[in-house]
């Protein structure tokens, strides 16, 4: 999916009804829909909280 | 140049969705399928292209992510790659993602094999506020690089002569090294490898993958062959662990990953541009949680209003010559063999022109739209939720709506998803979508003859059945969905070149496969009416047409004819009825015009569908996509008789 220890990612949208994520990778400049059960797996840091 | 006796091969490979195939076809000529969605290309094509008096071979594989491929579609990339060993590769780089398309470009650099960088989009990439120094990407990666926009042409010329130069030098690439504590390891097992085994490419190469392959089966099979060199491979492995506190394969990834990011930080200055804060706020509504989904029922809604709009006056407009023609021949012959072989003939042609091309064209050319413009992968995420309730993922979105335009490549399509179950489901799934030939039979039955409302009734119910037979059929899988992974690229303002040489590809392969079987149908249709053996047919069949169905026994023959083009069946049906297109409801009723369209679009798939079906998914899926089909068919008609019929 593109994604790497230390990148910077955005939530960019959240579909209804628990469906998919859409992910902004800043680091590598690229958008992925990720389903819930797959993005669950993924551990982040909160660094910039609008 | 020949070398070996044959043509030197070159490869175009990238990651999904980096403009491989466009290129491809700016140099070949339009070949290859192209759309603004991650893995468009599924199987590789290749054409002989003559460049400035040379000839060779190019070939436009299918786009891959890395070298440890996850859906078969990346597998087919990979084994050209490792069986055929190209003499060039051409890696087509997306210069508006730079950062991660160098990953790739470090992979291939390690084979050490001829290679030439087509640094594609430029125009996206300044768009975006990405400016590239050339000549410094150039002397980092020590390859030559090209820049190109594809979609136009640019560059095309300069890309060939770099490949032509690089071809006759042959020089090799030389692979850029990594931490010294990474490096010294790959060293070793290289250097550990006994000298009868065999490598991919190179020693190093091979050690490489060997260190990523975290794969059970490897690693059995190597305990089995050599366990002194087991050994070695889990000792290097143990200590790139121990040193980045990480499994190895993820200490080689994130190597590449940091060496490309350094390079693209080396050779790139990045801006913000205007136009990526647009483009965010248009994806901001067309996936917004509410509105995305009024603007796909919109888009589904007008793209058949329009269709219709277009395909309705064109016909009525073609088919008036067509029938004065016919009527005028059919009354200066007189009815004799000959007579029934040239109306079978003008049928034949007549129909192709009038009833299915004024729906196929425009339907071809908005989808090329939609695909073009990005919008599909969208789509897919907007209706992955719906598709988990059938017991899919939104990555099947893009093969079904590819399954509007034909069956065929959406079959093929079902490669980019990566467990079979997915697969399996989807393609039995396909063949009960609408494609340009039923939809062409929908509109130019339903919504003629009953108007457009009734045509969108039946189109939401066609979708509503897929939905609850994906239901049923995923409840016989009891391993779940794996969850969606779904790139979204940028949005596109689509070239109308494209979209143009796209639906005259697909009309070109209409009017050299489709069409002679529609020509070549109706003129046998003639002869067994003229034969009277049509009424042979008509009998046996008489059971499920007339008595169970209801429809006139004269259509028994053209459901047998529907099996080699579903549109067949409605020219067909006009010539077994013996009746203009404009006279049809004067010999069936409303009834019996629905029963009809719901049993011939459910029917089983056609035979380019079936063929496709057995070589992708084997013999028993191909089967039971046709007793699935037939049953649904058969069920769904006797149901409609009953409702319609009171």
């Amino acid at each position: 999916m593109g994604f790497h220890k230390g990148d910077t990612i955005e939530l960019d949208s959240m579909a209804i009804f628990r469906g998919p994520v859409l992910v902004r990778n800043l680091t590598s400049d690229t958008s992925v829909a990720l389903g819930r059960g797959i993005a669950q797996r993924i551990i982040v840091e909160i660094i910039d909280e609008k | 140049m020949t070398k070996n006796n044959r043509y030197p091969d070159v490869v175009l490979i990238g990651q999904p969705n980096c403009g491989k195939s466009t290129l491809f076809n700016a140099v070949a000529g339009l070949k290859a399928d192209t759309s603004n969605f991650p893995g468009t290309s599924i199987k590789h094509t290749h054409s002989k292209v003559n460049v400035e008096g040379s000839i060779v071979n190019i070939i436009d594989l299918p786009g891959t992510y890395s070298l440890n491929p996850s859906d078969p579609a990346e597998k087919v990339a990979l084994s050209h790659l490792f069986h055929e060993k190209p003499d060039l590769i051409i890696n087509v780089v997306d210069a508006s993602i730079l950062g991660r398309n160098l990953e790739l470009t470090l992979e291939l650099m390690e084979l050490g094999s001829p290679m030439i960088i087509a640094l594609n989009m430029i125009d996206l990439a300044k768009k975006k506020g990405v400016e590239i120094d050339i000549k410094k990407l150039e002397k980092l990666l020590g390859v030559p690089v090209i820049p190109t926009i594809a979609t136009r042409g640019q560059g095309i010329k300069e890309m060939l002569e770099a490949a032509l130069q690089t071809l006759g030098k042959s020089p090799s690439v030389t692979p850029i090294k990594w931490s010294r504590d990474v490096e010294q390891r790959v060293e070793k097992l290289a250097n550990l490898l006994p000298e009868d085994f065999p490598p991919v490419y190179n020693k190093r190469f091979t050690a490489i993958h060997m260190i990523e392959a975290n794969k059970l089966f490897f690693d059995k099979v190597l305990r089995e062959i050599n366990p002194k060199l087991k050994e070695d491979l889990d000792r290097v492995r143990r200590e790139l662990e121990d040193m980045h506190n990480a499994p190895s394969y993820e200490v080689i990834s994130a190597e590449r990953h940091h060496l490309a990011l350094k390079i693209f930080e080396e050779s790139s200055r990045v801006f913000r541009g205007k136009r990526v804060k647009f483009q965010d706020r248009l994806d901001d509504v067309i996936m917004h949680p509410f509105f995305g989904y009024i603007i796909l029922l919109a888009i589904f809604f007008g793209f058949f209003f329009i269709i219709f709009k277009i395909g309705n006056p064109l016909e009525e407009l073609l088919l008036e010559p067509l029938t004065s023609l016919r009527n005028f021949l059919m009354l200066k012959l007189g009815e004799n063999v000959f007579s029934y072989l040239i109306d079978g003939l003008l049928a034949g042609i007549g129909g192709g022109v009038a009833i299915v091309l004024p729906y196929f064209v425009p339907l071809i050319l908005l989808m090329s739209f939609l695909e073009d413009v990005g919008y599909l992968a969208r789509a897919g995420f907007l209706m992955d939720t719906f598709m988990h309730k059938i017991g899919l993922h939104g990555k099947s979105v893009s093969p079904f709506i590819l399954g509007f335009g034909c069956n065929v490549p959406a079959i093929v399509s079902t490669r980019i998803l990566e467990s079979r179950r997915d697969r399996v489901i989807t393609s039995l799934l396909i063949p009960f979508i609408p494609c340009s030939a039923r939809t062409t039979i929908i509109l130019a039955l339903v919504a003629f003859y009953l108007g457009p409302i009734w045509a969108f009734g039946f189109y939401t119910f066609n979708i509503l059945l897929i939905a609850i037979l994906g239901r049923v059929i995923s409840l016989f899988f009891r391993t779940p969905s794996p969850g969606l992974i779904l790139e979204i690229p940028s949005l596109k303002m689509p070239s109308l070149k494209n979209m143009l040489k796209k639906t005259i590809f697909q009309m070109k392969s209409f009017i050299k496969f489709a069409w002679p079987i529609l020509v070549a149908g109706s003129i046998v249709l003639g002869f067994l009416q003229y034969l009277h053996f049509d009424r042979i047919i008509n009998i046996i069949l008489s059971p499920l047409v007339e008595k169970g169905l209801g429809l006139p026994q004269e259509l028994g023959v053209t459901l047998v004819f529907g099996f080699l083009r579903k549109e067949l069946s409605l020219i067909m049906m006009l010539q077994a009825l013996g009746v203009s297109y404009k006279d049809l409801m004067t010999v069936v009723t409303k009834e019996q015009l629905v029963v009809f369209t719901v049993f011939i679009n459910f029917f089983i798939p056609c035979l380019s569908t079936v063929a496709l079906l057995w070589k992708e998914m084997g013999k028993r899926i191909a089967f039971l996509s046709i007793g699935l089909n037939t049953g649904v068919a058969v069920i769904l008609s006797l149901i409609v008789r009953l409702i319609l019929g009171k």
